[in-house]
């Protein structure tokens, strides 16, 4: 028998719907089927957590070869403690800058935005430097598994915070033609998101650094 | 906030050929240009492999047709050692990685996941187009490497080092391996790309009515296929990241000290080659059931509406796919038991592997009792699921002794090995593949493929495999070693001559079956009968929509789901089946 009736939302949840044991049935739910998050968001964050799972392959690594000895130890340029600082002021810039943009004070939040930009320029240039000096002092990519593995982390580092500044550029483009309000800050969110994370990753990898020499 | 709410589509409008056909965003023509791409990789690596098995059935015999095909890969007509490693590497990294990844997944996550959920299209139809773009440029590379002088990578699909490593060490260490690593780089962008959007969709894009626990199996398998992907593609990248430093800037991350190349001490030293054993199969087992899951969920679904039952223990099933996928994360190290590690370390991963057959078993108990005493119906997508499980049981069971360091040690490198990986993940995964193909071909092109002649592919197949396959256990207790380049030397191995005939002579034989079904796709896909929304009487919400459905999906509606997936053979209903989308009430007799 078959009872041909519209049935509300409020049937299957309280389980009045006959179910075969077909799987799923009674135990539906009707609200919030979506994630409490916007679906570009998410997916940032999926794709930060495949770059977690790329650094903690490469730092794994670091460890195992670290702890088989044969490891030069050598001195970081001091510049690199002073880029550490650059990346951590332009995360500092970037946030304050959202606060301006969520009171809809736009022209601080385009001027905040760009010295977060302008610092993570300087912070590329300074690894170029730092780079530079290390070959100065005759430690290549090759000289020894604890400069190969230094150079890989931060040039690797160094390749996803292009993709950031080229994001960051892009928003701030988008900011001076007058895109974003408080209302509408998606963009900037999503931009200000992988630019914290790049800098978290860069403050651990430089104290993973410090710590594994 | 859920996206399909607020993003308004329109429903039919009119597109370009280029907007259509090549660069489209829509899900359904982006997975149907990943399952052309894959066939044509799937024969590809078909055909890869008939050259190997004609090397193995008649070693240094001339065969003067292979010099007109192959010219300098096998002057003489005898193939050359060198070229049989870069056979074997290729059809290894094809099937594996472009066939039953990027073709399996590529197209049926495309394809069922916005589908079977109720979506319009996938959460970042941009991205997903970039997807299958960088998919094909992977491709365009890996093709290429076969076409260089020296000739494609020639260390195995798994590149161990230092042969990966020193770009003199065989001829297809040079510039072959470059575009291999160059390819998977891409590759595994791709592969990520796609997973970002398999994971936001099934999450983020689901209808009125469709919560997670009345999702179809096929999105559970694709769902934590995705997953698996994203988390270890990534460290395989690393892995191929250093490779490429090792190669390209003198560093030794895997090149050991000591090394001699042609009466020449090797530069590198203090490297480790094990340590891209690890990093390899950190992604080469989840790889494993990033192949299977896929299959294992599409043989369920087919399977429950095959045999007009519901799919016994849903929430079970769901469960062990779930935990088939969290544990083999965990078990990479089974690959390594030769490879002098720690035996206290072994014996966690005997323990880890073997853990992972508990899920593996119950599930493929509860498929078994999906279709005890159903109403069976022999379509070519249900015999290719029956096939599945014919295939992956035997594959499954010698997998138990693989997984026990003790046994590993004696059967490690041998053909026993290749039998039992082209069981369960090979084979078995092809087949879930060709049951989805023959299960959705109708929705997908709107019309039917042949009966008849999928059932004589099906037969074919499946004898052949095993005729295939079956033997190499054999001769892998014996000790035959894989991926050798002739047998001739020892008379342990020699005595196997006939077999590797025999075997050869079924590869061609298995292998022409395919032809069947590559005749059957294309000549249904234009004079197919037409097919009705819904052929085989099924559930789920893709069997609503028109066939094929049009962009968009649904009409001005989305639809809304007030059932679970699999309420077949209800009592008291007046037909077998109950879509999700009735919103009727049955009541029993």
């Amino acid at each position: 028998m078959v009872k041909e009736k519209e049935i509300g939302f409020s049937d299957i949840d309280s389980g009045k719907i006959f179910n075969n044991g077909g799987g799923g049935g009674a135990g539906g739910r009707l609200y919030s089927y979506g994630l409490p998050i916007n679906s570009a968001k998410f997916g940032l964050w999926l794709f930060i957590s495949a770059i977690i799972m790329l650094f903690s392959a490469f730092t794994s690594a670091y460890i195992v070869r670290h702890s088989a000895g044969d490891w030069l130890r050598f001195k970081l340029p001091e510049i690199f403690w002073v880029n550490t600082l650059i990346l951590v002021l332009s995360s500092v810039a970037i946030q304050l800058s959202y606060f301006q943009l969520k009171k809809d004070n736009l022209a601080s939040f385009k001027a905040l935005f760009l010295l977060s930009t302008l610092l993570g320029i300087s912070f590329l240039i300074g690894q170029f430097i730092g780079w530079g000096q290390l070959k100065e002092m005759g430690i290549y990519v090759s000289t020894n598994p604890s400069s190969s593995f230094f150079y890989l982390l931060t040039i690797v580092h160094a390749v996803h915070l292009v993709g950031g500044i080229f994001a960051l550029i892009y928003v701030l483009i988008r900011a001076l033609f007058g895109h974003y309000s408080s209302g509408n800050r998606l963009g900037v969110e999503l931009c200000i998101t992988y630019w914290h994370f790049l800098d978290v990753l860069w403050v651990y990898l430089f104290v993973f650094i410090n710590v594994m020499v | 906030m859920t996206g399909h709410e607020h993003s308004q589509v329109e429903v039919h409008h009119k597109e370009g050929f280029i907007r259509k056909y090549i660069f489209s965003t829509d899900h359904k023509t982006i997975a149907k240009q990943y399952l052309i791409t894959g066939i044509i990789w799937g024969f590809i690596g078909m055909i890869l492999s008939w050259f190997m098995r004609l090397q193995l059935a008649y070693p240094n015999q001339p065969i003067p047709l292979l010099e007109k095909i192959l010219g300098g890969w096998a002057e003489g007509g005898i193939l050359k050692p060198e070229f049989y490693t870069a056979l074997i590497t290729m059809h290894g990294t094809i099937m594996v990685f472009f066939l039953l990844t990027a073709g399996l997944s590529g197209t049926f996550s495309n394809y069922l996941i916005p589908l079977q959920i109720g979506a319009r299209d996938m959460a970042f139809p941009v991205l997903n187009m970039l997807s299958y773009w960088v998919f094909f440029a992977a491709s365009v590379v890996m093709l290429i490497s076969f076409f260089v002088q020296t000739g494609p990578a020639g260390a195995g699909w798994t590149m161990y080092p230092p042969l990966s490593a020193l770009k003199n060490a065989v001829p297809g260490s040079g510039f072959g391996t470059t575009l291999w690593l160059i390819s998977m780089a891409l590759f595994i962008v791709s592969s990520l790309l796609g997973a970002l959007n398999y994971i936001t969709t099934t999450l983020n894009y689901r209808t009125k009515g469709m919560s997670m626990g009345r999702l179809p199996i096929t999105v559970w398998g694709m769902f934590v296929t995705a997953i698996l992907g994203l988390l270890s593609f990534p460290v395989l990248l690393a892995g191929a990241v250093m490779l490429i430093f090792d190669r390209e800037f003198g560093t030794s991350f895997f090149v050991p000290s000591g090394l001699v190349l042609g009466g020449q001490p090797v530069p590198h030293e203090g490297g480790n080659p094990i340590l891209w054993q690890h990093l390899f199969w950190f992604l080469g087992h989840p790889e494993v059931y990033i192949v299977l899951l896929p299959a294992v969920s599409i043989v369920g679904e087919v399977l429950a509406t095959n045999s007009r039952k519901p799919l016994f223990a849903y929430k079970i099933c769901v469960g062990a796919i779930i935990g088939i996928g969290a544990l083999s994360m965990i078990v990479w190290g089974h690959h390594m038991y030769v490879s002098g590690m720690n035996p206290i370390l072994g014996e966690i991963f005997v323990v880890t592997t073997l853990a992972i057959s508990f899920p593996t078993a119950i599930l493929i108990f509860n498929y078994l009792v999906t279709v005890w005493r159903g109403s069976l119906r022999f379509t070519p997508g249900m015999l290719f699921a029956l096939g599945f499980l014919g295939l992956f049981i035997p594959g499954a069971l010698t997998g138990a002794f693989l997984a026990t360091a003790p046994v590993d040690i004696q059967l490690h490198d041998t053909y026993f090995v290749v039998a039992h990986f082209h069981f369960t993940m090979a084979t078995a995964a092809a087949f879930g593949m060709f049951a989805g193909v023959y299960h959705w071909f109708p929705k997908m092109f709107g019309r039917m493929m042949n009966d008849k002649l999928g059932k004589i592919h099906f037969w074919g197949t499946f004898i052949g495999v095993y005729l295939i396959f079956f033997p190499m256990f054999f001769q892998g207790i014996a000790g035959v070693p894989r991926r050798y380049y002739s047998f001739t030397e020892y008379n342990f191995t020699s005595q196997f001559i006939g077999l590797n005939k025999f075997i050869t002579i079924a590869a061609f034989i298995a292998g022409a079956a395919q032809f069947i079904f590559l005749f059957n796709f294309f000549w249904s896909m234009f004079k197919g009968p037409k097919a009705d929304k819904n052929p085989w009487k099924a559930n789920t919400l893709e069997w609503q929509a028109d066939s094929p459905p049009p962009h968009g999906n649904w009409g001005p509606e989305l639809p809304v789901v007030y059932r679970g997936p699999y309420e077949y053979s209800v009592p008291g209903a007046e037909e077998d089946y109950i879509p999700q989308t009735a919103s009727i009430k049955v009541e029993a007799k």
